[in-house]
């Protein structure tokens, strides 16, 4: 292992997962493509990731990398059911604008 | 035998209720039905049998107990509640024979049966009931089958109909139950004796007065009373008709059994002895009285000339039951039983009428006695049973009603709610006259036969039963006598008040 | 006669078996037979009452009070110590007062349901007519039989069922349909009263029994008045008793201002007419203030109350009777006129005479409709006294019949009606000489009344005509008009009629003078009645003793001059009816024509029942009407106020919050999450 990586502490990974983290929120909060929320979430998604096999180099076990592999399953799965929605989505209206579809606000 | 007897009420119709609903539309299901009900009116007179040599029947089934929330299976049959299970026992199998063939033969037509079976399983669980959670299960229970038989075979608003009555009284229960939890907390149980006794010595004068409120408002919208009714003519004139006589006749007393049962042992004892309610209470009574029958009169579907009139007697009959003495609860329970044979049986053949004429318009029919003299003849019967002419039931439980009424009121509210007789007798004779007698006139297509057998069959029960009851009631009265007297013992007007025997004289002025 | 007392039960039973029998068999198998289990029931029940009768002239039992109390069985018993035991027994009373009354009640039913079999020959409701008589005969037997005020009331509103059945009996008529209603209700709104009566009576005294258990030291209510042992805090509502069932009397009774259903109740079969509408269930209400006297007789503001209600609804209705032209109509508001002397006879403190007028009345006025019952059956259902004239040649037996009848309703001196109607007009005299003037007037108009329908129907030149058979007849040959089922009974009533005045002659003749006043003085009624009249008055007359049928004193004399001026008064009211309507009629016409307004009036009865309609009824109904619309638009508004409360708060959450914007969403879930941390870590 480098010598820089061995350097690093548990904060600096922490700092790199919040990052991640906000930058998703505020993507997500911001935009209003579908495809770009999408990938804002999946930015969220993967600063909680790295938490995890932070978290789990720093106790020295193993439970946490295992379940970022769980987590890169889902997120595979998702993207690929999020994608194929979105697709019909598109069909339907033509846009990918999140403001055009509000059938279901109640 | 009889312990277990009680059970069997309640289980009886439910077994029906789910083999009725796997059977298939048609005759069979109808007999099957028939069959189910007769068989529960055969075990509850065993039962009644039982109570009326004396015997108070308990039944309770410790597998089913929530230890953490106080409740408990348990089942029991006094004097009062014996005779409201007959009544409904009584009733449903006349409901069922008396009941259409075209409903039973609609796709889904075997639904109808087994609804009515569940009902007449939720309406003896109520009056069985011995735990206070059990009977808001059964209470509740009511609903459900009636709000489908409304929604599926209701007349052309049934929707809002269906959705108002069970609105309506749903959100009546909804207080029902906070006060029951409420008062359970106290007692640490929710049987009734125990919730009767926390009401007694645990709960104090201002928690009485909003636990009594509660049990109160749930009860005089399920009865119903001014200005809790509106529900009430919009329902019984969509229902299908085996659901309004269900409703009208057996249901209503749930309203006026809860008072009894609940509402006046556990919030209206001496500690809870609340004027100011108790004055609402009665101006709200003598309100519907008048309110009702005037209405009454001025109504042209017969059915919601049914709805009016029993606000107005049943008016009176909360009123009986809140002059709480052992004579003018006597009269109430006697009343509701009145009341709930001789409007069963008045529905029962504004039905006949219906099904044949294909209206209840009074305007659009008249003259019906030269073409079915027995179904007149009956109908002249039950309504003066309803008007409580003597030696037919209305009159015994009307009677002592009033006289209930005047000795704890006195004289001015007897007189207001004494109007009632006059006003049933204008209504009542106003639907004889405008349908019975005058020159014969009914709408295109109508086929206007006498009565069959099977329809005799169904009313004669009901007018055997109004004449018995009318000729003999004081068997009945004293089987329930002891039961009512313990209820008008815990409720003491404050020691303060004058000697007589009434209590609201100066508020009600002589 | 021990037979009677010991199966007293029979009396009423036996008629409602017949009805039960009429009823459910003859539809299919009695058919014109019908009335066979009538005659049965009724007769047997008649026989029994007359052996009852005679056995209790034959009796005189030393305390003076003759009765036989019977228990047949508890009917209602309800409530407990603090309430008081509520308790009904159905049982009879037999006293002097009942035995006349069930005799009157049996015996003129009977001839009646005799009468009928000819009169309702071929109709289609045969049986049914006839199983309503019987119903009517047992309710009316339980009413004058009961030991306490629920039976009473029970056959009170049993006889108000019988007559509304009867009266509706052509259904098919819409007239026969408002009269029959009008008739129920107009019934029930006395009832109302009458039941309020009992119920203050039950409140104030503890028990609705008239005489209690009389050996076991149980008293009923009357003597708890005569002894003034009201339940404590109950005595300040003890004088309004008699002013309720006053007004259940003034309804049974038909007195101002709830007369109006009895003559358009004259839409009923005729024998009904003269059954309920005249002997019988009419005379309810004066057999309750009878029964009923010391409690009322205590109470000087109801007796005068009494004493201008029915003065004043004797004249009313005597006064409308003149200008009437329907046979049925006259006879009608002569009924309402004469029960308004009875009701004079009790509020002068005079029940014998009452009761004696109730019995002759019975009879003449019975004997009167029937005769027109004969008329309508000759002229086809005609009525109308002016489409007819000089019937003499067709109706001879008739015609001498209603003579009889005429006489004695005007009081024609020594037929029964002049005894009777003489001796309240005495008792009167010596109350109140406004009272006496009234009556005498009255029996004046009463006199020219009669005559002028007998002199137009059965003498002048002959007018016979051919109806409709409005009745409902179908023509069966009226070749005889006068078959001997309706001419017997006819003739026994006129008997009665004649000679009914042998029971209370003032002096002896044959029979001792006041033979009934003595007889009913026995009566435990009018015995506690008179105890209470000598409590309350400081001054017992010669005419409250006879009236009570106690002895008068020694120094009474019979006096001459009252019995000359009331035949006087007959004899002139017959005169002048004989020269306006006999000698020279159009002067009758244009007397009428000069009256113009008065006359008017008259005809259209005052217009009452116009007043009624827009006075009560119409306003009554406008506000059933309004409060529908309340019911609907207002406290149903009210309602849907209450659940528009979530309805609306949902919606402004919805418009506020579920807006349907991804970002929105995701920004509350972020604001929530700061909150839940903020909570959690500060």
């Amino acid at each position: 292992m480098p010598e820089v990586f061995s350097n690093l502490a548990l904060q600096h990974y922490l700092v790199v997962g919040s990052l991640m983290f906000a930058i998703g929120m505020i993507g997500f909060m911001c935009r209003r493509n579908l495809i770009v929320m999408f990938l804002s979430s999946e930015l969220m998604f993967q600063g909680a990731a790295i938490n995890f096999v932070a978290f789990g180099a720093y106790w020295g076990k193993l439970s946490g990398q295992s379940f970022v592999i769980f987590i890169l399953a889902i997120a595979a799965a998702e993207a690929a059911l999020a994608l194929a929605i979105i697709v019909l989505l598109f069909r339907q209206k033509h846009t990918v604008d999140s403001q055009a579809f509000r059938e279901l606000r109640g | 035998m009889a312990n277990n007897a009680l059970i069997l009420l309640i289980a009886f119709p439910i077994v029906g209720t789910i083999v009725a609903g796997l059977m298939k539309p048609g005759a069979m299901v109808r007999s099957w039905t028939l069959i189910v009900s007769a068989v529960t009116f055969v075990a509850s007179v065993i039962v009644a049998c039982s109570v009326l040599s004396g015997n108070t029947l308990e039944w309770s089934h410790d597998r089913f107990n929530l230890e953490t929330i106080g409740f408990g299976v348990k089942l029991a049959a006094d004097g009062i509640s014996i005779w409201l299970v007959l009544l409904t026992t009584l009733i449903t199998p006349l409901v069922v024979l008396s009941v259409s063939k075209d409903i039973g033969e609609q796709p889904n037509g075997h639904w109808y049966y087994a609804w009515i079976l569940l009902l007449m399983a939720a309406l003896n669980g109520t009056f069985l009931a011995a735990d206070g959670l059990l009977f808001y299960f059964f209470f509740e229970l009511t609903l459900i089958p009636t709000l489908l038989m409304i929604g599926i075979w209701g007349g052309p608003e049934r929707r809002e109909a269906a959705g108002k009555f069970f609105i309506y009284t749903f959100a009546g229960s909804v207080f029902l139950l906070i006060s029951l939890i409420y008062v359970a907390a106290q007692a640490g149980s929710f049987e009734i004796a125990k919730l009767v006794e926390a009401g007694q010595y645990k709960l104090s004068a201002t928690e009485l007065c909003w636990v009594g409120a509660g049990l109160l408002v749930g009860f005089l919208i399920k009865t119903p009373v001014f200005p809790l009714h509106t529900w009430q003519p919009l329902a019984y004139a969509e229902s299908p008709n085996g659901a309004t006589v269900l409703m009208a006749s057996v249901m209503s007393k749930l309203g006026t059994y809860g008072l009894i049962r609940l509402t006046i042992p556990i919030a209206f004892t001496t500690a809870g002895h609340n004027q100011t309610v108790l004055c609402i209470v009665a101006v709200l009574c003598l309100i519907s009285i008048v309110y009702g029958g005037l209405i009454a009169w001025v109504q042209k579907d017969m059915v919601r000339l049914m709805a009016y009139s029993s606000l107005s007697h049943l008016g009176l009959c909360v009123l009986a039951i809140f002059a709480t003495s052992t004579l003018s609860l006597q009269g109430a329970v006697m009343y509701m039983l009145a009341h709930g044979l001789s409007t069963a049986a008045i529905l029962l053949v504004i039905d006949m009428i219906a099904r044949r004429t294909g209206t209840r318009n009074i305007d659009e029919i008249s003259g019906l006695f030269a073409k079915m003299p027995v179904l007149s003849t009956l109908l002249v019967l039950f309504v003066m049973a309803s008007i409580g002419l003597p030696i037919t039931s209305g009159f015994v439980g009307e009677f002592l009603s009033l006289q209930g009424v005047m000795n704890h009121y006195g004289l001015g509210v007897t007189v207001i709610a004494a109007t009632g007789m006059v006003l049933g007798a204008i209504y009542m004779l106003h639907m004889i006259a405008k349908v019975g007698f005058g020159p014969l006139k009914a709408p295109e297509g109508a086929e206007l036969k006498d009565i069959c057998g099977r329809e005799i069959g169904a009313l004669l029960p009901l007018a055997t039963a109004v004449l018995v009851v009318g000729i003999t009631p004081t068997p009945i009265l004293d089987s329930f006598k002891n039961d009512v007297a313990t209820i008008a013992a815990e409720w003491k007007p404050k020691a303060d008040t004058n000697a007589g025997p009434k209590s609201e004289s100066d508020f009600f002025g002589q | 006669m021990q037979f009677v007392i010991d199966h007293s039960y029979l009396i009423p039973l036996l008629p409602l078996l017949g009805a039960l029998a009429a009823g459910l068999l003859g539809a299919k198998w009695l058919k014109q037979n019908s009335h066979w289990p009538i005659w049965l029931g009724v007769g047997a029940s008649a026989v029994m009452a007359i052996v009852l009768l005679v056995g209790m002239l034959g009796q005189h039992p030393e305390n003076g009070i003759l009765a036989h109390p019977s228990h047949w069985f508890s009917w209602i018993v309800a409530g407990d110590a603090e309430t008081g035991v509520f308790s009904a027994s159905a049982g009879a009373f037999l006293d002097p007062l009942t035995a006349v009354m069930l005799t009157v009640v049996c015996g003129i039913g009977f001839l009646i349901t005799v009468f009928a079999k000819g009169y309702m020959h071929g109709e289609a409701g045969y049986f049914r007519f006839f199983a309503y008589l019987g119903l009517f005969i047992f309710a009316m037997t339980m009413l004058v039989m009961g030991d306490n005020l629920i039976v009473l009331y029970l056959g009170w509103e049993g006889v108000g069922l019988c007559s509304y059945l009867l009266i509706g009996y052509y259904y098919d008529k819409p007239a026969a349909r408002e009269a029959a209603k009008k008739a129920f209700i107009v019934n029930r709104i006395g009832d109302l009263g009458f039941a309020i009566g009992i119920l203050l009576t039950f409140y104030c005294f503890g028990t609705v029994s008239f005489f209690g258990d009389m050996t076991a030291g149980n008293p009923g209510f009357l003597q708890k008045v005569v002894d003034g042992a009201a339940n404590p805090g109950t005595e300040h509502l003890i004088w309004t008793i008699p002013f309720f069932l006053m007004i259940g009397a003034f309804g049974k009774s038909a007195q101002f201002p709830l007369y109006v259903w009895l003559p358009d109740a004259m839409e009923g079969p005729t024998p009904v007419s003269a059954l309920i509408h005249a002997a019988t269930m009419v005379t309810a209400g004066v057999y309750m203030i009878v029964r009923l006297s010391a409690l009322f007789v205590g109470n000087e503001a109801a007796m005068v109350t009494i004493a201008i209600v029915g003065a004043f609804t004797a004249l009313w209705a005597g006064l409308i009777a003149l200008r009437q032209t329907d046979l049925k109509k006259v006879f009608a508001y002569s009924t309402v006129s004469q029960l308004g002397f009875m009701f004079v006879g009790v509020a002068v403190l005079s029940p014998v005479a009452a009761v004696f007028h109730l019995v002759t009345h019975a009879f003449f006025k019975a004997l009167l409709f029937l005769s027109s019952g004969v008329v309508m059956h000759a002229t086809g259902g005609e009525l109308d006294m002016r489409k007819m004239s000089g019937m003499k040649k067709v109706l001879p037996k008739t015609r001498i019949l209603m003579l009889i009848g005429c006489l004695a309703l005007a009081g024609f001196p020594l037929l029964s009606g002049f005894w009777s109607k003489d001796e309240i007009i005495h008792a009167a005299s010596t109350k109140s000489t406004l009272l006496d003037l009234v009556l005498l007037g009255t029996a004046v108009l009463t006199a020219y009344y009669t005559f002028r329908l007998y002199f137009r129907v059965f003498e002048g030149p002959e007018v016979v005509p051919h109806g409709d058979h409005g009745h409902g007849h179908d023509d069966h040959g009226h070749h005889n008009h006068e078959p001997a089922t309706m001419i017997l009974p006819l003739a026994i009533l006129a008997i009665g009629a004649l000679f009914a005045g042998i029971i209370n002659l003032p002096f002896a003749a044959g029979v001792r003078e006041h033979a009934l006043g003595h007889f009913l003085s026995q009566s435990p009624s009018l015995v506690l009645g008179f105890k209470q009249v000598t409590n309350t008055y400081a001054e017992v007359t010669d005419s409250d003793r006879i009236g009570f049928g106690q002895e008068p004193s020694p120094e009474h004399h019979l006096g001459v001059t009252g019995f000359l001026i009331g035949g006087g008064a007959a004899i002139l009211g017959i005169a002048i009816a004989y020269f306006l309507h006999l000698q020279n009629r159009r002067k009758a016409d244009e007397l009428a024509g000069k009256l113009g307004f008065v006359a008017h009036a008259m005809d259209a009865k005052f217009w009452v029942d116009e007043v009624y309609q827009a006075v009560i009824i119409t306003p009554l109904r406008f506000v059933g009407r309004m409060l529908w619309g309340i019911d609907r638009y207002i406290v149903d508004l009210l309602v849907f106020a209450v659940g528009f409360v979530p309805q609306l708060s949902g919606y402004v959450l919805k418009r506020t919050t579920q807006r349907g914007y991804l970002q929105g969403y995701a920004l509350s879930m972020l604001l929530g999450l700061a909150v839940i941390l903020l909570w959690m870590f500060v």
